[in-house]
């Protein structure tokens, strides 16, 4: 979804859950405890006003829409009667002069459904059906006057039979009504509000959750950026730089998806699920046991379509992941295309997987095809066993129609849920995938080990040694074989050798980001291994061949936020190296943003400005790595008065390339495939008529 | 139900998707009178490569718009049914046997609707893949005769994003874009005509959220769309801050400085927050707004429809099947606003993949080729001077130059001297001034495209190796190649032992999956390459560089031996292996500085004498130690 870092992820996915890792995740969760708690709770609110709609409209068809009596006939009907008056007695109602028993449609489902019949063909429960209005309005007693049948009740209720209402005019009708014209206005009201509250209580959790999502992620993000920024160099040596971008933006992404889908999403889907049934059972719970029959049907199709989904989900990624690496490749490497004149063979090349796109794509377009239209047909298949089955309850009596029409909706609204967590599904799986591989790396320790006891001399002097060090990055390739040299403090010494000669491994010694296998070295005569790494790493200024520079100002490219680097430090670190010359010519001097992976510097401003970053906290050993790219002789001529400037008086350790910064060092190591073979000053060397004897006899003999 | 499940689609799409459009300027194409046309005519301009893949499927399309009103039709009739079932409850003159048929009349009108579904879904939705993957080739098969300059000036993740954002979006557009306006269109009259003739003043009274409504979910559309953009553009931020601190680990952990750097991670990342909080704004009103639209309807029936029941005006079966129609009309509703996002969206797309369709290569064919002859391999340049286009200064000055049939010319010169400027103007893979550059006499703009980069090897700086098996590495397409030809452009580039030290030999895979060469192998791949077809001339721009001295010298000595009579050109940066070419150019700032023999410029104690003096020490060393 999100463009991923020129990597493809690559792998099966696994399964969609694994308590262990989702502990885990809990654990970061908490710190979010109340909001996420909060979240919830609203989210169980809006679940049941939701469910609050369809019976808002049972209530409104059954009280006031439909409400009536029926008239109860107890007068000869003998033993059944006297049953009836026992059970149910306290159903009915009579009127003042007791000649007219009438019970309500709603109370008559509480009559056994064998009975009812029973009664009904006795004709003790008639099928004359009464209105009932309301005990005192003066509009109601006048209508009465007019000559309308009716009877009073003992509570002083009115009853009208149904068959003198239907030939009423409407405006008598609207005053004998007036009370259920008015419950209806209230249930529609009371429907307002509860949507209002609803749309108001759904915005105010999402925002929440989103908050509580967002930050959590921050935290995974930031502790996992943390974890592999800590990891030896030898860690990144093996992974590239795509994979741990990917881990950190992209997985972390993902986790935030499974996040909002399963903590909000599937929660809210099962409060409604639960819900729904609930409201069915409560409503008619032999009705809601017959809807159910169709569950099974239901999940079954689910589970298949969530399976099929996935399948040609992951065939259809697959296929754009290959077009995305066959337009890279063959993008880049247009010129060679059309040099080769091999278009024809490209273009059919890319038919061929744009077309398996297209088929994993029509794949998915079959599953979709095929799952949707049946979700629908089964969601129809539900309403029209209701209307079969149900109606039928309603015709008993046994449920009734307002009941009928909200068991409709509740059934429709199942549906919902059900396909949501189908879906979801493919999300949970790739989450689990992401929180795996998060885990792996903040687990993973790989890292240059702190001392236990550190030591650190308080005056720091600038005495380098190598004892005996050997060291090797692939186990039985050795890169330096006992290697031992001492560099007194304030003395310069250039390491000379050929490509592959062990050069850049010293370095990387002294710079402890590697720990040697074999032997020690030691800074003032303390192992480095004992030095505490961040004073260690305050006394050493490095520059190297390539100079990274990171977005941002010039100034912060030379201080990297160190403590206790201001702006006086910075501007005489860029004077000594004479950086300066160029930084003021730039409009913001020293402010001066640096564009894109620093596009905007030249090679050998670059360099001046790594020089400065080097010296700018005043460090005793100085590490440099002559760079061999050529820069035009200005600059050239700047670098070398800034080597010069640097060197003095600072331990320098110096991979040189040219022959004038050999001559300037007090000593020189010149190795061959790991080994020193020859060490000395120049006169030393020169005296041993050896390699760089040799070296300046051929030099000396071209000049 | 299957209504919302598209929209949910589309957002998620829609980060990847962007518009350009703001937001004023789209209620001003609306919602003026004369616009909207404008608008639409803007739109079929924007989408006319498609024409001829929608009437290639016409008949299929037609089927599939057949089908789908069907169901629109169908939709609307279960709440009648289920109106009538109610009427015949509440006049209890319903019986078992009645409602059985009812029931069974559900049934059957929902198999028609899932049947037609299925139909359309195939014929509608397929017709939109076609569209994508037809697009997608004839972008691919334009790209492919786009000149060098092009993939310069245009970053190729830009490109892909429209080989696969881009197209998504039209293929948004052309599938359920089309069903978006149809549905909203056919189902939204039809239902509201339903309602109609049940209650025409409860139809307009409950309608009256309706255009509230069309209005919210089309602002809250492009609200999401401009804030799923900003989101990405700060997860790009985000991402780029962690990539340039794992690209800078050595620096930063030289000077200890990890803690400084997850403070930049941080702050990019809370800034990546605030982004998604504002977007979270807009969703969170999105998705309840969905519900309301109904919800308010539902809320005027029970008020208003519930008084016409009461009344007598209609039945309840009608009151029923009133809330049914609302519920089908949220999707046309919803419709209306996604499907103009929709439609806009997938014609930014098309914008911009109409530019570069649009784009004419500027190498073209020469209008009068010159056909005739063998190509012998003299190359001449006069007077020649080049400007890259938008450039101010001179890349190449009055460079003039002859190199004889048979000669081994070496080029040698700081970074951005114009070496490989002048390189790429041979094969044309840039076009130098008419009358410039000359290969045996013929002005190199008169020569076929085809015929001249036959005769010319030429391997470039960049290594280029697809994700395929060496053997289509080396050959890339030609076919006829005898395996002596293939055996001894391998030997003679070094790179024979190599392979055969691989499992499959020629057939291993390589890249992505497959295995990883080193960068020296890979280079020498690359020349063989270059030497199957054994051409006049022969040009490696650097083509050595990750090999090591000793090997570089070997394959070169190889290639002088295997091409004593044909011209090569070489870029190099060694002087060791330079010094053995019969003639040295050494260039500086755009010119020829000084040529001649090694020995010559040797003397001359110049530039060249200079630059062989760098490299003295590694050279020796090397030269010391084997």
């Amino acid at each position: 979804m999100f463009g991923e870092y020129g990597y493809i992820e690559k792998g099966r996915l696994g399964k969609p859950y694994d308590i262990k890792l989702l502990k885990r995740l809990a654990l970061y969760a908490l710190a979010y405890k109340t909001r996420i708690l909060v979240a919830l709770v609203l989210a169980v609110v809006v679940t049941l006003l939701d469910l609050a709609a369809p019976y808002l409209s049972k209530i409104a068809i059954d009280r006031y829409i439909l409400a009536s009596w029926y008239r109860v006939d107890l007068d000869g009907q003998g033993e059944k009667a006297l049953e009836f008056t026992r059970q149910y007695g306290h159903l009915v109602e009579k009127n003042r002069e007791n000649d007219l028993a009438v019970i309500s449609s709603l109370d008559i489902k509480e009559i056994d459904p064998a009975q009812l019949h029973m009664y009904r063909s006795l004709g003790i429960i008639t099928t004359e059906r009464f209105y009932r209005s309301m005990e005192e309005n003066p509009e109601v007693t006048a209508l009465l006057e007019t000559g309308l049948p009716f009877y009073e009740m003992r509570d002083r209720g009115i009853l009208i039979p149904y068959s003198a209402i239907d030939s009423m005019d409407r405006e008598d009708l609207l005053k004998l009504r007036a009370r259920d014209i008015h419950g209806v206005f209230m249930i529609g009201s009371l429907f307002l509000v509860l949507i209002l509250l609803s749309f108001g209580i759904s915005y105010v959790e999402y925002y929440t959750l989103e908050y509580a999502g967002q930050h959590i992620m921050q935290d995974i993000r930031l502790e996992l950026f943390s974890r592999i920024e800590h990891q030896a160099i030898r860690f990144f040596d093996r992974h590239p730089i795509g994979r741990l971008v990917t881990r950190v933006t992209n997985d972390v992404e993902n986790l935030n998806e499974m996040f909002k889908s399963v903590f909000v999403t599937l929660l809210k889907d099962f409060f409604l699920l639960t819900g729904i049934l609930a409201v069915l059972l409560y409503l008619n719970w032999r009705l809601a046991l017959v809807s159910f029959l169709i569950l099974p049907f239901i999940f079954g199709l689910a589970f298949l379509f969530s399976k099929l989904a996935r399948q040609a989900f992951r065939e259809l990624r697959a296929t754009v992941a290959r077009i995305n690496a066959f337009l890279q490749e063959r993008l880049s490497g247009m010129s060679a295309i059309q040099l080769f004149a091999t278009e024809k063979f490209q273009m059919d090349a890319f038919d061929r997987i744009n077309h398996k796109n297209y088929l994993a794509g029509m794949k998915q377009i079959k599953v979709f095809s095929l799952f949707m239209p049946l979700m629908e047909l089964l969601s129809s298949l539900a309403v029209a066993l209701l209307i079969w089955y149900g109606g039928g309850r309603v015709i008993e009596e046994q449920l009734s129609l307002g009941a009928l029409v909200a068991f409709i909706s509740y059934i429709q609204m199942f549906f919902k849920p059900i396909r949501d967590i189908s879906e979801k599904y493919n999300i949970m799986q790739a989450a689990m995938a992401s929180t795996e591989r998060i885990f792996e790396f903040i687990d993973h320790k790989e890292i240059i080990p702190e001392p236990e006891s550190p030591k650190a001399p308080d005056d720091v002097k600038g005495e380098l040694s190598f004892q005996g060090v050997s060291f090797s990055y692939q186990e039985g390739v050795p890169v330096l074989e006992d290697i031992s040299f001492d560099v007194n403090p304030g003395e310069m010494i250039a390491v000379v050798g050929a490509t592959g000669s062990g050069k850049t491994t010293l370095v990387n010694l002294v710079e402890r980001l590697y720990d040697p296998d074999k032997g020690r070295v030691l800074l003032d005569s303390v192992d480095l291994r004992q030095w505490p790494k961040n004073r260690l790493r305050s006394h050493m200024g490095f520059c190297m061949q390539d100079v990274f520079l990171f977005s941002g100002s010039l100034s912060e490219n030379i201080t990297l936020g160190r403590p206790g680097i201001g702006q006086k430090e910075v501007v005489r670190a860029a004077q000594k190296v004479n950086a300066l010359s160029f930084v003021e010519k730039l409009p913001e001097k020293l402010e001066y943003e640096i564009g894109e992976r620093g596009s905007t510097l030249s090679g050998g401003q670059r360099q001046l400005l790594s020089f400065a970053r080097a010296l700018a906290a005043d460090p005793k050993i100085l590490i440099l790595d002559e760079a061999t790219s050529s820069v035009d002789p200005e600059t050239e001529r700047l670098i070398k008065r800034a080597i010069s400037e640097m060197t003095a008086q600072r331990t320098t350790l110096v991979v040189a390339h040219r022959l004038s910064t050999i001559r300037n060092a007090d000593r020189i190591l010149v190795m061959h495939k790991g080994r020193i073979v020859e060490q000395g000053s120049h006169e030393t060397l020169m005296s041993l008529e050896g390699v760089y004897y040799r070296l300046n006899r051929i030099r000396e003999a071209e000049e | 139900m299957e209504q919302r499940f598209f929209l949910l689609e589309n957002t998620s799409r829609g980060r990847n998707a962007s518009t350009g459009l703001t937001f004023h300027n789209l209620f001003c194409m609306s919602f003026s009178m004369e616009r909207p046309f404008r608008f639409l005519g803007r739109i079929s301009k924007d989408f006319h490569p498609l024409k001829r893949y929608f009437i290639r499927n016409r008949w299929s399309l037609a089927l599939g718009f057949v089908c789908l009103l069907l169901v629109d039709f169908l939709q609307l009739l279960i709440p009648q049914v289920i109106k009538r079932a109610v009427d015949l409850l509440t006049v209890r003159a319903g019986t078992q046997e009645l409602l059985l048929k009812h029931g069974l009349a559900i049934l059957a009108i929902a198999s028609l609707i899932a049947l037609f579904r299925y139909v359309w879904r195939h014929l509608i939705l397929g017709h939109a893949r076609v569209v994508e993957k037809g697009l997608r080739r004839d972008l691919y098969e334009h790209l492919q005769k786009l000149s060098f300059s092009f993939y310069q000036r245009t970053k190729s993740g830009d490109i892909m994003a429209m080989a696969v954002n881009d197209l998504n979006a039209i293929r948004m557009a052309a599938g359920m874009g089309i069903v978006a306006l149809t549905d909203g269109i056919v189902l939204g009259t039809a239902a509201i005509g339903f309602m109609m003739s049940i209650s025409t003043r409860l139809t307009l009274i409950s309608l009256i959220p309706a255009p509230v409504i069309i209005l919210f979910s089309w602002t809250l559309t492009r609200r999401m769309s401009s804030g799923f953009e900003r989101v990405q553009d700060t997860f790009s931020h985000l991402t780029e801050q962690v990539r340039e601190a794992f690209a800078g680990i050595r620096v930063i952990k030289t000077y200890g400085r990890e803690e400084w750097e997850k403070d930049r991670v941080e702050k990019e990342g809370r800034k990546y927050i605030r982004e998604n909080m504002d977007l979270a704004r807009t969703l969170a009103l999105f998705f309840p707004m969905m519900a309301i639209f109904t919800n308010l309807g539902i809320a005027v029936v029970i008020w208003l429809g519930g008084r016409l029941t009461i009344l007598g005006d209609i039945s309840t079966g009608d009151f029923v099947a009133f809330i049914s129609y609302l519920n089908l009309l949220t999707w046309p509703m919803m419709a209306m606003g996604w499907v103009t996002n929709l439609i806009q969206r997938g014609s930014a797309s098309m914008r911009r993949i109409n530019r570069i369709l649009d784009e004419t290569p500027e190498i073209q064919d020469p209008a009068q080729p010159i056909e005739d002859g063998e190509i012998k391999g003299e190359i001449r340049v006069r007077g020649l001077d080049f400007t890259y286009p938008g450039h101010e200064h001179n890349t190449l000055k009055d460079i003039s130059l002859r190199i004889a049939p048979g000669e081994t010319v070496a080029l040698i010169g700081r970074v951005g001297t114009g070496k490989t400027t002048l390189l790429h103007l041979i094969p044309r893979l840039i076009d130098p001034p008419e009358q410039t550059l000359f290969v045996d006499g013929m002005d190199i703009r008169r020569i076929p495209l085809k015929r001249l980069r036959e005769n010319i090897g030429f391997v470039s700086q960049e290594i280029i190796i697809f994700s395929d098996t060496v053997r289509n590495n080396v050959l890339f397409g030609r076919e006829d190649v005898s395996d002596d030809t293939l055996e001894r452009a391998l030997v003679t580039a070094g790179i024979q032992d190599d392979i055969e030290a691989l499992e499959q030999g020629l057939d291993t895979r390589l890249g992505e999956r497959g295995v990883t060469l080193s960068g020296g192998q890979r280079q020498r791949l690359t020349i063989a390459r270059a030497l199957i077809q054994d051409p006049p001339i022969l040009i490696l721009d650097d083509a050595l560089s990750m090999v090591d001295t000793l090997t570089e010298e070997r394959i070169l000595n190889n290639i002088y031996e295997l091409r004593r009579n044909r011209t090569t050109l070489i870029v190099s940066h060694r002087t060791s292996t330079i010094s053995m070419a019969d003639r040295i150019i050494v260039m500086d700032g755009g010119r020829i500085a000084e040529q001649g023999t090694h020995g010559d410029l040797i003397k001359r104690e110049g530039m060249y004498a200079r630059i062989y003096q760098r490299h003295f020490i590694e050279r020796e060393l090397e030269k010391e130690f084997t």
